[in-house]
């Protein structure tokens, strides 16, 4: 391991608590104000159930679960562009292979 | 946020709590509940995982050799979920959770090191993939894969014992890394499910962040805890739902 960069790991694990932490947010947003929606929650500046109406509240949830799926994939690219810098092509092909399935099963999906 | 702190100490993606939990106490159908809780299983897996890497208890190297299959298997068993009945999907359910928990209490331990050092337990370069324990190894992770995109759970209760007993790991570097495994394995599956529109926003929300949560408190509290009690705690829960996941199917069986 070399003692001037930092591990794979370490940069992988911070992609990854990252994008959790970004999912969860909106996921937690959405979620809030779907609530505070089906609650008709006013306060003195005015109705806060008109900027959770509508399609929104769902927006953000989607936008959390996108986050979500985005989030480990996006850790498989980091952890094979990291491998191609420290010359581990071994490890990199394997990652190569693991980005091509996860595409084909996301377009087979959709 | 138990079964996310559970899932993150055991290397499990908390899915055998989450789909139990899901179809007998909210009353979901068991494939929104399984396409609910592999959503909710890469919250458990990445917010874990990216603790137990920093920290490099999980092993990225042999993840990465094992997610292959694992991504594949699960990829297929989203894919053809749709094909099987729920009676099915609980009994088989049940099956696995029996069968995980009985390997785990009946065969001997493996690695008794607490670490992993260098690239002991990953092939060297050129040596083949068909030597009998990476054979194994490669196999039984597919299997996982498939089990996971098939009954919503993260693929750990199949992926712990192979890395443990089969590549000889200790215990917590297979369950650091298994967590690691979990949310590419949940990804390739849930994407099916989440497409077919089997995942209820309002349900995956809530139970989601629960479990993220969770896994948070779970990940920090791994480290303190006894491999020994790991292992306890693992076969007491998977026969616990392996009989409540029985009882289910035999349910809808008999009052159909």
């Amino acid at each position: 391991m070399s003692t001037r960069h930092p591990p794979i790991e370490r940069i992988v694990g911070l992609v990854l608590q990252f994008g959790s932490l970004a999912a969860v947010f909106f996921l937690t947003l959405g979620f809030v104000l779907t609530l505070l929606q089906a609650e008709g929650f006013e306060t003195a500046a005015g109705d806060i159930s008109q900027a959770s109406a509508g399609s929104l509240p769902l927006a953000l949830i989607r936008l959390g679960a996108a986050l979500l799926f985005l989030t480990p994939f996006s850790g498989v690219i980091v952890a094979g562009a990291v491998f191609i810098s420290r010359g581990e092509y071994k490890f990199a092909l394997l990652v190569g292979l693991l980005v091509v399935i996860l595409v084909v099963g996301f377009l087979t999906a959709y | 946020m138990l079964a996310g702190a559970f899932g993150a100490v055991l290397g499990l993606g908390g899915g055998v709590l989450l789909v139990p939990l899901l179809t007998l106490v909210f009353g979901l159908p068991i494939n929104e509940a399984i396409g609910t809780s592999l959503v909710a299983i890469i919250a458990t897996s990445t917010g874990a995982a990216g603790n137990y890497l920093r920290t490099g208890a999980a092993h990225l190297r042999l993840g990465v050799t094992l997610v292959l299959a694992t991504a594949i298997g699960g990829a297929c068993g989203g894919y053809f979920a749709v094909y099987f009945s729920h009676e099915l999907l609980s009994f088989l359910f049940g099956l696995v959770l029996l069968y995980a928990s009985a390997n785990m209490l009946f065969r001997r331990r493996g690695g008794t090191e607490t670490s992993v050092s260098g690239e002991s337990i990953v092939p060297a370069a050129g040596e083949a993939v068909s030597s009998p324990r990476w054979a194994g190894a490669v196999g039984g992770s597919l299997f996982a894969g498939g089990i996971s995109g098939l009954l919503g759970v993260g693929g750990g209760i199949v992926q712990v014992p192979i890395i443990y007993l089969i590549l000889k790991a200790p215990l917590k570097v297979a369950t650091a890394t298994s967590a690691y495994m979990i949310g590419i394995t949940a990804l390739s599956g849930s994407l099916f499910y989440y497409f077919r529109g089997e995942v209820d926003p309002l349900y995956m929300a809530p139970t989601t962040v629960g479990v993220f949560l969770g896994a948070t408190l779970g990940s920090w509290s791994a480290p303190r805890i006894r491999a020994d009690l790991i292992r306890l705690v693992f076969i007491a829960v998977l026969l616990y739902s392996s009989l409540q996941m029985f009882l289910r199917s035999l349910e809808k069986a008999l009052f159909r």
